[in-house]
């Protein structure tokens, strides 16, 4: 799969301090990213300089294959970008600032055209309005139609998740998985609402200290050898008892937690499934814990991460 | 290019603070109309009383070309607040409102940008210009009528016929026009460096002044200096109402006495715009943007 974005040996100096370090990785046509990194981490900066807002210090930028540098109005003309909040020209209206980054976009737009792209939005009773009549959320969502006005390829999602309410990321998660699967989209997206990034991502770059610690698919990532597996029974405290007996004691995580917390192998779980069987535990349910967050937090924060046996 | 100056002026005229100066400039313009309307003759009498003693002077002494003038000496002291208010916004109010790194991020260069933003507060000073032309001089003609002009200096007094003196007034103001565009080009400048519009009004405000006063104090250690700083020569517009006498000691209709002291003023001005515009490109051009 041709790559979309392609970032080599990125370096940003603010003076001596280092906001990204020697950062590469790959988006791939069609993906959704899942570009993560604690507060601080650089991906803001990285994001930034996909952009052209921010200079590298050194590295490269190819975008559909052609270096930023030197393709940049053509690289723009096809990226669409929310940059951390959707600010916008608050004393125009939505159709307004539509019409202005339409505009700015080499782009004379329709009324039919300004009224579809804030109908797609939710927004097509609000196109007269002042944008700072807008909630937070219709903000967001304005903003994602201005970043869409122009119909990019790349759109670049900085924190759109940032000061919705459950439903707007609800809707944000939809427009996410509507824009990539229906229209093809390739989208860059960072977010701090790991569980959100879970759902959409196809893919995910994980940064720390401004360097990438991982990158890959999604399956792949968190799909690993080893699992833990929480295990809920009619009785725990049997349970427990049984596992610091058993076999399987080098395996558990923590004595102290009612619920048995074990890590194992991905392909013994059938079998401590039926050594449990046998032992006489009832069991409720044994659920994997492999979610992103765990990842994230394991990768980012050694002091919490759970080595493999 | 037009595109990104017509977004620009779209934007510089949706705003409310862009109408703050013509609503200030309609207001003052016209307290100082109402008032030479009402208490003007007296105020005129008592100014020409030492020239009434020894000339005979007949014909309305206050009318629309004199008022013109006397508002125009006030005015343009005080209208760069106005147009830094514009100006000194054009940037650090996109950066302020966080919609700069959105406008960087479209497939425009950022020279473009800059230019068009300069542009459009150059459209934006030209059109106070003429709204304050408008109203000093066009309504104090049709409230005050017209006749010949006299102009008290300190050291003399110019009469300048009436079929002489609207189209000193039309260079007079492109004069302040090139003057006021300096100022707003400081501001727009200034602009780049800061993330809120305060700053650069009040940094702008605040070397318009200084240099004022560096102007006024006549002093060794700033007099080599004075000529090449623009504030000494944004009244220079007064050159045109100097009429050049021919050897009858007549006045030549149409004449400026030193023609060449104005083109000077206007080349520095000029210069300083230029200086102004291109570290503003070179700044842009480097700047992070981190709003």
């Amino acid at each position: 799969m041709p790559s979309t974005i392609e970032v080599q040996q990125l370096t940003k100096r603010f003076g001596d301090f280092h906001a990204v370090k020697d950062l590469s990785f790959t988006v791939n046509e069609g993906d959704v990213c899942g570009f993560l990194g604690q507060n601080g981490a650089g991906k803001s900066t990285t994001i930034r300089m996909l952009l052209t807002l921010i200079r590298p210090s050194s590295g490269e930028i190819f975008i559909n294959g052609k270096d930023i540098k030197s393709h940049r109005k053509e690289i723009l003309e096809h990226t669409g970008a929310i940059i951390e909040r959707p600010d916008l020209y608050n004393y125009l209206t939505a159709a307004e600032n539509l019409t202005v980054f339409a505009r700015l976009n080499g782009i004379r737009p329709s009324h039919k055209l300004i009224a579809d792209k804030l109908a797609q939005v939710g927004l097509a009773e609000r196109s007269a309005s002042k944008v700072k009549t807008f909630s937070q959320g219709m903000k967001q969502r304005l903003g994602i139609a201005v970043s869409m006005v122009h119909d990019p390829s790349l759109i670049i999602l900085d924190e759109p998740t940032n000061g919705l309410d459950p439903q707007g990321i609800a809707d944000m998660r939809s427009l996410i998985i509507g824009l990539s699967r229906e229209h093809g989209k390739t989208i860059l997206v960072s977010s701090h609402l790991l569980a959100e990034i879970e759902q959409i991502a196809t893919r995910m770059v994980i940064i720390d200290r401004g360097t990438k610690i991982v990158e890959g698919d999604m399956k792949d990532l968190l799909d690993p050898e080893f699992i833990v597996m929480e295990i809920a029974t009619t009785d725990d405290s049997q349970c427990m008892d049984w596992l610091r007996k058993s076999s399987w004691v080098g395996a558990l995580q923590s004595g102290k937690l009612s619920i048995a917390t074990i890590k194992v192998n991905r392909k013994d779980v059938p079998q401590l499934t039926r050594d449990l069987v046998l032992a006489g535990i009832d069991i409720l349910s044994i659920r994997p814990m492999n979610t992103l967050e765990e990842y994230f937090l394991s990768l980012t924060n050694p002091r919490k991460n759970v080595e493999p046996n | 290019m037009w595109n990104l100056i017509s977004i620009e002026l779209f934007k510089v005229f949706r705003k409310p603070r862009t109408f703050i100066a013509f609503g200030a400039i309609t207001a003052i313009v016209g307290l100082i109309q109402l008032g030479f309307y009402v208490d003007g003759e007296s105020y005129i009498k008592f100014g020409m009383q030492v020239l009434a003693d020894s000339f005979d002077i007949d014909g309305k002494v206050l009318n629309g070309y004199l008022l013109a003038y006397i508002i125009l000496q006030t005015l343009l002291i005080h209208v760069p607040l106005l147009i830094a208010l514009v100006a000194g916004d054009m940037i650090s109010g996109e950066a302020n409102m966080g919609t700069l790194r959105l406008l960087v991020s479209r497939p425009v260069s950022r020279d473009r940008l800059i230019a068009a933003k300069f542009l459009a507060s150059c459209v934006y000073t030209l059109m106070l210009l003429i709204w304050m032309s408008i109203w000093t001089l066009f309504v104090s003609m049709l409230v005050f009528g017209t006749d010949d002009m006299i102009i008290m200096k300190s050291e003399q007094v110019t009469q300048i016929m009436e079929r002489d003196a609207l189209w000193r007034y039309f260079a007079a103001f492109g004069f302040a026009a090139l003057a006021m565009i300096t100022v707003a080009s400081l501001a727009f400048f200034l602009s780049i460096f800061a993330e809120n519009s305060i700053g650069p009004i009040i940094a702008c405000m605040s070397i318009v002044i200084i240099f004022t006063i560096l102007n006024t104090l006549n002093l060794p250690i700033f007099n080599a200096v004075k000529p090449y700083l623009f504030t000494s020569h944004m009244l220079a517009w007064k050159g045109f109402f100097d009429v050049k006498m021919n050897a009858n000691n007549e006045q030549i209709i149409g004449s400026v006495e030193n023609m060449p002291a104005i083109l000077r003023s206007a080349g520095i001005l000029i210069i300083h715009i230029a200086g102004f515009l291109a570290g503003s490109i070179i700044v842009f051009r480097r700047k992070d943007i981190l709003s």
